[in-house]
């Protein structure tokens, strides 16, 4: 069991190929979940990270993101960072337009969202968010 | 997604999760109640796990048509991550919306 925690703690980066679609995101908050409570990081703080990387993927599949996109998922000490690629033509406007859920608000529950000027001049998002442990 | 009973009360109860994909059931639900003629809701989440922006938006949608019923929306949850997002939204400060923690609180409210 040791040998075991010891290997699922070291930097182990998971990638997905997801279909732009909204039925796949529960998808993807299971994938992330999985991944952190296998290094039993705090379920409230894992909830947090849920809904800011959620709430991107909703609001990006809604601004007509219709290919598949990318994902990679690393875990480091206790630093979680999740990096979205091919995002085709994604415009960051379409994530401050909810009349409900403000955006601004929700990406305090983390420690950073950047956005950053990929390969082909394309939008790519990293997501990090600090952890404590139970 | 079902809807019951409670101190007379239609009770629309949802679990697991409610997001994007899931939203437009948890909206038609609440609609049926209305249109048989309720004005006041019981939503229960006691078995939700998570809910997002499109839960939220199907829930202050359904709160201003009870609003202007002069009817109440009632939302039964206990768990920790869905009374914060709850409240990060401020919905809980609406006029017409109660947040209970189980149905014995919702009787009490009442």
């Amino acid at each position: 069991m040791a040998l075991l925690k010891k290997s699922l703690n070291k930097n182990q980066a998971i990638s997905l190929k997801i279909p732009a679609e909204a039925s796949f995101i529960s998808l993807v908050r299971l994938v992330v979940a999985a991944h952190l409570r296998e290094n039993s990081v705090f379920e409230e703080e894992l909830e947090d990270l849920k809904l800011v990387l959620s709430e991107f993927l909703a609001k990006a599949i809604e601004a007509h993101l219709t290919e598949i996109f990318s994902l990679e998922i690393s875990f480091e000490k206790d630093l979680a960072t999740i990096l979205i690629q091919n995002l085709e033509e994604f415009k960051p406007d379409a994530l401050f337009n909810s009349r409900y859920l403000n955006f601004e608000a929700i990406i305090s529950l983390i420690d950073d969202f950047d956005l950053i000027l990929g390969e082909k001049q394309r939008i790519e998002v990293k997501i990090t968010k600090r952890f404590n442990f139970q | 997604m079902e809807v019951n009973v409670y101190e007379g009360l239609p009770v629309v109860e949802a679990a697991g999760e409610i997001d994007h994909w899931r939203a437009p059931e948890l909206e038609q639900k609440i609609n049926e109640v209305i249109e048989k003629g309720n004005n006041k809701i019981i939503v229960d989440f006691s078995n939700l796990t998570y809910i997002d922006s499109g839960g939220i938006s199907v829930l202050f949608l359904q709160l201003q048509k009870l609003k202007s019923l002069k009817g109440r929306l009632i939302v039964i949850t206990g768990n920790k991550n869905i009374i914060k997002i709850l409240s990060l939204v401020k919905i809980t400060q609406q006029e017409g919306f109660s947040l209970c923690s189980d149905k014995e609180k919702v009787k009490q409210s009442l």
